[in-house]
């Protein structure tokens, strides 16, 4: 029987879980009640708002199609209608690997624990939460301003378009086109009345509906990488209390400093001596010399007695041990985490930015036929600012991973690691190894997101619109 | 029967492969059949092959020096030339370094093996399922390139006649029977194409270079895609070995009982004449080694400790042995040995693909080098074409089998680079934790040598994998440009 229980990632993402059921997207998972009836009014719902967004995208293609003999009409449409085939596309994507997502969704459902660190990782993990949800919330607003920017604008100015004027081949005219947010065809008569009011409640629902669909994603992808970012810092804060915790655990140095104070202290013997009275001549400490217990039989009792070497009792060794592996599994939970991640959503990214170079070349072209601050102006700068927020926001998130997997190295080696015992020493040369490759999400291999990706795409943006402006 | 089986595995990986390149006349092991006069009937269909191909080739260049022509009718010849300068790179480097291939045959056969022993269950499944994908994407590859030269050679056998009336109204050479076209535009000193048999002869020569040279091309291609993926392969075999390692360890322990004597080493520490002290280093927790000489034991922390010092005792060994291990317990041993295979194995697919770079590396040189203006030339040569007959279909296809050979190579080629990487994830993975600290140190070199991923380079292009495939695109793309503008601009 399934039993639904809020845990793990589901939980900490669920306010974006509940907006994506609400849109409409294919997250049949995660309910109370998972009985057939629900289960396919939701996969009703959620294929009913997927019939609305083909239709209308269908519809705009269609007006696209039909208006094609001009040139502005053609570049204006062919921007729209790639710009929404991002919801199209990431709406499908999502249904076809809806399993994926949900593998990825539960990879931290059984994350391991540790007496000592748990006020740590609880403290970082509020924080991610924390950070989850304001990014959902910085990111519904700007959804919400949008839609409705896109929907004043609609009432600014003329609504009309040039057609080459039917009597008189070489002049145009303007005609009237219905006042709606996107230029669609419709099978009945939208300049006025019924029609019209139809129109626009179909088209502001679509358009809020997209937007959000194109978001929402972008906004998962990001939120897990937020996570996996805290999940970071929290290894690398707990990184020098394990070293400490490990330092008393069975070193017979007793100190480093005394190591070396003891070394400096023969002056004239020479230190690599095989003459077998080094040990007496370098510990002349009785104290450090008491530690080795030559001549007591009391470290026969090393493995049976609990008491150690260093006063630890065995089940402070145990503890020690544990919380190296406590790190190193948590780690490897991380890096299965993030292959997970990009595994689900890397070919999502690549389509991202195979449309959005298209349509960033296009509005480049666009850009350089600004005239004036006019309406024209407004949308061509909306469109661009949109469309490159969208390729910042993952590209943003994309380093923030690069940089702090690549850190954790630095922590490693800034804490006291040569105090440690052998095994803290080994751990942390591992470690140290396995970090200097840092953890990134590729696009399907092609590319590795980052901020060097947005800073390529913009310099492109940028070189397009000056050779097209000295061609003009 | 299963020793056989899971060897027989490792043979089947290229058996399509090489029949198909039996075929084709490239064969790259030195005995084709058992008997010697097939062998040499072998060698002179090979030297047939060669001599074809470089008596039709020929008459591109000669056409491009010797004969007039239109801008079309040249970017035409010139792609021609292009394609055959890199299937003559292609040929000739099967046929130069024979010796190099037979080498990676054979180490390819070789690698399958990591430990000596026979695959286990998950390992063969994985070998068996690269080897249906590899002989699936070889047929298909192979289907496109027939597909592309029967194009090729039927084209001339659909040219209409309307065409052929005006171009022998520009020619003013009113003959009844018109110059018929042939596939490929040549031209011969003293040839005349539209005689008769002269026409039939270089249509059989021009016909028969084609098919031979597309099946050869689609061979070699898919026979180095083919190296690449299973060398992808290995390196998830060596992956999978270091992950499963508590489980493979189990599955050896019957291979390491017999190396049970002698390899317990006792170490003497002399502190001074009369106290001599024989240390077992173990690990404390542990369940304890029972073989001793004195009754003072000393922990492991106690013997590294004063190794790390900076007084050096007087060591004595008791067998002398050159390896630097300090094996305690008896699975510590096992497990330094294992982990000491995995790096022998990992060793020899680097080796391997160091191999596979120098035997290809000048060859896919050349093919990256004339990629991109190839493709623009195609490129063009589709846009400006009229979208009708059988020779808008050819360039078609022809333009679509480059860029799909450059995508087919770059994506393999990154798989490799992806699967060498991923070695050092599967280390990590592993177990690690419960390892001795010897074990350990082998672990953390495994994981540096493996985070630098073994790459198939391109000459001085560098690596092939994906981005350099989009680099390759984008150029293409920006002399296309540069082409229509040019073309547009001129006429």
């Amino acid at each position: 029987m399934y039993k639904f229980r809020l845990h793990g990632l589901v939980a900490d993402m669920w306010p974006l879980i509940r907006i994506m059921q609400m849109t409409g997207f294919f997250l049949l998972d995660y309910h109370e009640d998972m009985s057939f009836g629900w289960t396919s009014i939701r996969a009703g719902y959620a294929g009913s708002i997927s019939g609305l967004m083909v239709i209308q995208f269908a519809l705009i293609f269609i007006n696209l199609m039909k208006q094609s003999d001009d040139v502005n009409d053609l570049t204006a449409n062919t921007i729209t209608v790639l710009f929404f085939v991002h919801s199209l596309v990431k709406f499908f994507y999502f249904a076809l690997r809806r399993g994926k997502f949900y593998r990825t969704l539960a990879t931290w459902n059984n994350a391991n624990s540790h007496p000592l660190f748990s006020e740590n990782h609880s403290r970082h993990h509020a924080t991610a939460v924390g950070s989850m949800r304001r990014l959902v919330m910085y990111v519904g607003i700007g959804i919400i301003i949008s839609g409705f920017a896109w929907t004043i604008i609609t009432f600014v100015g003329d609504s009309v378009h040039e057609i080459p004027d039917p009597e008189n081949a070489n002049e145009t005219i303007f005609e009237e086109v219905p006042r709606l947010m996107l230029r669609s065809w419709y099978p009945w008569n939208a300049l006025s009345g019924g029609g019209y009011v139809v129109s626009f409640v179909i088209q502001i629902l679509w358009l809020f509906l997209a937007l959000s669909h194109a978001m929402m994603m972008d906004t998962m992808f990001c939120c897990w990488l937020i996570y996996t970012c805290q999940q970071l810092v929290h290894l690398k804060e707990i990184m020098k209390p394990l070293m400490e915790l490990s330092a008393s655990l069975d070193t017979l140095v007793p100190h480093s400093a005394e190591l070396f104070r003891a070394v400096s202290a023969t002056t004239n013997n020479p230190i690599t001596s095989g003459d077998g009275d080094g040990i007496r001549a370098i510990y002349s400490n009785q104290h450090d010399f008491s530690n080795f217990r030559l001549n007591t039989g009391a470290l026969a009792n090393i493995n049976s007695g609990s008491v150690g070497p260093n006063g630890l009792t065995k089940k402070q060794e145990v503890l020690v041990r544990s919380a190296i592996k406590y790190w190193v599994e948590r780690h490897k939970h991380v890096v299965r985490f993030v292959s997970n991640i990009g595994d689900t959503y890397g070919s999502a990214l690549l389509l991202h930015m195979l449309i959005s170079t298209v349509t960033l070349t296009l509005l480049a072209y666009q850009a350089t036929k600004i005239e004036a601050a006019n309406v024209y102006a407004c949308t061509v700068i909306g469109y661009l600012v949109y469309t490159l927020a969208q390729v910042f926001l993952f590209c943003f998130f994309g380093n923030r991973l690069i940089e702090e997997s690549s850190s954790v190295m630095e922590a490693a080696y800034s804490c006291q690691w040569y105090d440690g015992s052998e095994e803290a020493k080994t751990f942390i040369q591992i470690v140290c190894q396995q970090c200097q490759k840092a953890m990134s999400i590729s696009g399907a291999k092609f590319f590795t997101v980052s901020l060097d990706l947005f800073a390529s795409v913009l310099g492109a943006v940028v070189t397009y619109f000056m050779v097209l402006v000295q061609l003009n | 029967m299963s020793a056989t089986g899971n060897r027989q595995v490792s043979r089947e990986c290229l058996d399509l492969n090489l029949m198909f390149l039996k075929l084709g006349s490239i064969f790259p092991l030195d005995k084709v059949s058992s008997s010697t006069w097939i062998n040499i009937l072998y060698k002179g269909y090979t030297t047939f092959t060669v001599g074809l191909f470089f008596s039709v080739s020929a008459a591109a260049p000669l056409f491009i020096i010797c004969a007039d022509y239109t801008l079309q009718d040249g970017i035409e010849v010139m792609s021609i030339l292009l394609t055959q300068i890199r299937s003559g790179m292609k040929l000739i480097t099967f046929i130069i370094y024979k010796k190099e291939i037979q080498n990676l045959i054979l180490s390819l056969y070789k690698n399958f093996f990591i430990h000596g022993r026979n695959l286990s269950a998950e390992e063969t499944s994985v070998v068996r399922e690269t080897i249906d994908y590899t002989r699936k994407m070889t047929l298909g590859y192979i289907i496109l390139y027939c597909t592309t030269a029967l194009s090729m050679i039927l084209h001339p056998l659909t040219f209409t006649p309307t065409d052929l009336e005006q171009e022998s109204a520009f020619n003013q050479t009113a003959r009844p029977q018109s110059s018929r076209p042939i596939p490929f535009k040549s031209w011969y000193p003293n040839w005349d194409i539209t005689k008769s048999p002269q026409y039939e002869i270089e249509y059989l020569a021009q016909a028969t270079l084609t098919a031979l040279e597309a099946w050869c091309l689609a061979c070699i291609d898919t026979f180095c895609v083919a190296l690449m993926i299973y060398a992808g392969c290995q390196f998830d075999l060596l992956g999978l070995a270091l992950k499963n390692m508590n489980k493979g360890l189990k599955f050896d322990i019957g291979a390491y009982q017999k190396r049970k004597k002698g390899s317990y080493r006792i170490k003497i520490l002399t502190l001074n004449d009369n106290l001599r002290l024989s240390v077992i280093t173990e690990n404390v927790g542990n369940k304890p080694h029972t073989n001793l000489k004195e009754i003072n034991r000393w922990s492991t922390s106690d013997v590294t400790v004063l190794q790390n010092s900076v007084v050096q005792f007087g060591w004595e060994d008791e067998d002398q042995r050159p390896s630097t291990v300090k094996p305690c317990t008896q699975d510590e041993i096992e497990a330094m040995m294992y982990i000491k295979k995995c790096i022998e194995h990992h060793h020899s697919l680097l080796i391997y693909v160091a191999d596979m770079n120098t035997a290809f590396s000048t060859m896919f040189f050349v093919v990256f080098l004339t990629a991109s203006i190839l493709i623009c030339l195609l490129g063009f040569q589709v846009i400006v074409m009229p979208p009708s007959g059988l020779m808008f279909i050819r360039v078609l296809l022809h333009s679509l089998c480059t860029v799909f050979e450059l995508g087919f190579f770059c994506w393999y080629g990154s798989e490799v680079m992806h699967k060498s990487e991923r070695v050092y994830q599967d280390a990590y993975e592993s177990e690690w934790q419960d390892l001795s600290s010897g074990a350990k140190q082998f672990i953390c070199m495994i994981i540096m040598r493996a985070q630098r991923p073994a790459a198939v380079r391109a000459g001085l292009f560098g690596d092939i994998c994906l981005p350099t495939f989009t680099t390759l695109l984008k150029n293409a793309y920006s002399y296309l440009a540069l082409l229509q503008q040019l073309h547009g601009g001129g006429a």
